[in-house]
């Protein structure tokens, strides 16, 4: 027999379903399928991410821990640099998370996981294995970062591990920027560990104490590494200072953020360029142009005055 | 490094919790409930961090739920089954079935499943929270020094 309380709730999911009303499929990865859809109260865009179910028996434990706690973290943290969690809801086994919609596709920091949006602010947009500091029993995963944007302390099996493993994919993201394709592009931890000794030289008890007590930690061929200057031939003495002050194999050496952000580079002469006047990718200008008169005739579908033929979603 | 802004930020969350009111129709239930809530997570070899955690969310949701007797054990194992997918490490956290072996295998899969989402709804999905827990985990890392003692025994050995 349905309680009163849980027809209340069914009936609850199910304006849900009719709230958001699928537009357009966005992407599918690992652990969910996102959607762009309008919010027909608000007639707002959003990007619904449904997490995918896993197998059968996965299923039968109930809701997914991993969406539990990207939802927890973002109920928790507001900042116009972080992707905003607007509602959330769940059928049976299922959660469906309703994001702010952002122009560039959608735990951790890679360029993937960074949006932007046609106002040109930034966003990260993927909370699904980050944990919040103080949690007890933190002895993290050390599988956390994909690995290109991994740093050498968590190849090395570090597990307990703290701001400087961001501080590092930052630093990868940087170099990615100034060379336009991944720059440690490795394809398992062995490659990914030797190519960033290669470039930045070989990391030995002098230059990084208790390297060798890491569990994982392996005995690598001697590189010199190479200045960053000759890496990266196009860049900026004051980007090669901030490059550098990330790139720091040993981590008690890296710079924190607060340390990177005093840097020169930060503060000299050209300023950035406001957010609203940088230049959109030429794939989504076209589709802006479009979607303007798409838009609005959905709302007059919706006000009654069409038929509508949007396919509704379906949780 | 970020020692305060970790402390402040869990004194933050602490106000922010559901009030409770010990309006629980089945308030006399409760002490015998904790017990065997305890007792589950003793078995199961859960830690402190989900016992505190799920006591928080039974109290919090007996206390504006009408439960009937036969569900009360339900509740609990389900505040126990999310609170352990927050505190524990993917390896540890009790299957359904695992939980309703203490329950003499009472209740279906499928009300466990509606009962999670139930409760969910009620704490509109935010069931992680700062406990007694995270303050004595964070005060243990940062208040105890090597060569802090206890009646002349040394605290951090």
């Amino acid at each position: 027999m349905e309680t009163v309380e849980e027809k209340r709730g069914r009936i609850r999911i199910e304006e849900k379903l009719k709230r958001y009303e699928k537009i357009d499929f966005l992407g599918e990865g690992q652990f969910a399928t996102v959607y762009k859809a309008l919010d027909v109260e608000t007639k707002q865009i959003v990007a619904v991410k449904k997490i995918k179910l896993g197998s059968r028996e996965e299923a039968r434990d109930g809701i997914n821990r991993t969406a539990l706690r990207e939802i927890k973290l973002l109920q928790e943290v507001h900042h116009p640099n972080l992707i905003g969690l607007l509602d959330v809801f769940g059928y049976k086994s299922n959660v469906s998370l309703v994001f702010d919609f952002m122009d560039t596709d959608l735990e951790d920091l890679k360029p993937n996981n960074l949006l932007v949006n046609s106002a040109g602010v930034l966003k990260i947009g993927d909370f699904g294995l980050a944990r919040f500091f103080g949690s007890p029993n933190r002895q993290y995963s050390h599988q956390v970062v994909t690995r290109w944007y991994r740093s050498p302390e968590l190849l090395f099996g570090a597990r307990s591990y703290g701001t400087g493993v961001d501080m590092w994919a930052v630093g990868c993201i940087l170099a990615e920027m100034l060379v336009r394709c991944p720059y440690f592009p490795g394809d398992s931890d062995l490659d990914q560990l030797t190519r960033i000794f290669t470039a930045l030289g070989t990391p030995t008890e002098e230059t990084w104490k208790d390297v060798t007590k890491l569990s994982d930690y392996l005995s690598f061929k001697h590189f010199d590494g190479s200045p960053l200057r000759d890496l990266f031939l196009a860049a900026s003495d004051d980007l090669l200072q901030l490059l550098g002050g990330l790139l720091m194999i040993n981590p008690s050496k890296r710079y924190s953020c607060t340390q990177a952000l005093k840097m020169p580079y930060f503060s000299n002469r050209p300023a950035p360029t406001p957010g609203p006047l940088l230049p959109l990718p030429p794939s989504i200008r076209s589709k802006k142009e479009t979607e303007k008169p798409t838009l609005k005739r959905k709302i007059i579908e919706e006000s009654g005055f069409g038929t509508s033929l949007a396919k509704k979603l379906q949780f | 490094d970020y020692a305060e802004d970790v402390l402040s930020w869990m004194h933050y969350r602490e106000r922010k919790h559901l009030p409770y009111n010990g309006n629980s129709p089945q308030l006399s239930m409760r002490g015998a409930l904790v017990d065997f809530l305890c007792l589950v997570c003793e078995r199961l070899k859960l830690s402190v961090a989900t016992t505190h955690l799920s006591v928080y969310l039974l109290d919090r949701f007996m206390d504006a739920h009408h439960i009937s007797d036969n569900q009360l054990r339900l509740t609990a194992l389900a505040s126990i089954l999310l609170a352990a997918k927050f505190e524990e490490k993917d390896m540890n956290v009790p299957r359904i079935p695992e939980l309703n072996a203490f329950a003499n295998n009472r209740y279906s899969i499928a009300i466990f499943n509606s009962m999670e989402a139930f409760m969910l709804k009620y704490f509109n999905w935010n069931v992680g929270t700062v406990t007694v827990a995270h303050f004595a985990e964070f005060y243990l890392m940062h208040g105890v020094t090597a060569g802090d003692t206890v009646e002349g025994a040394d605290l951090t050995s």
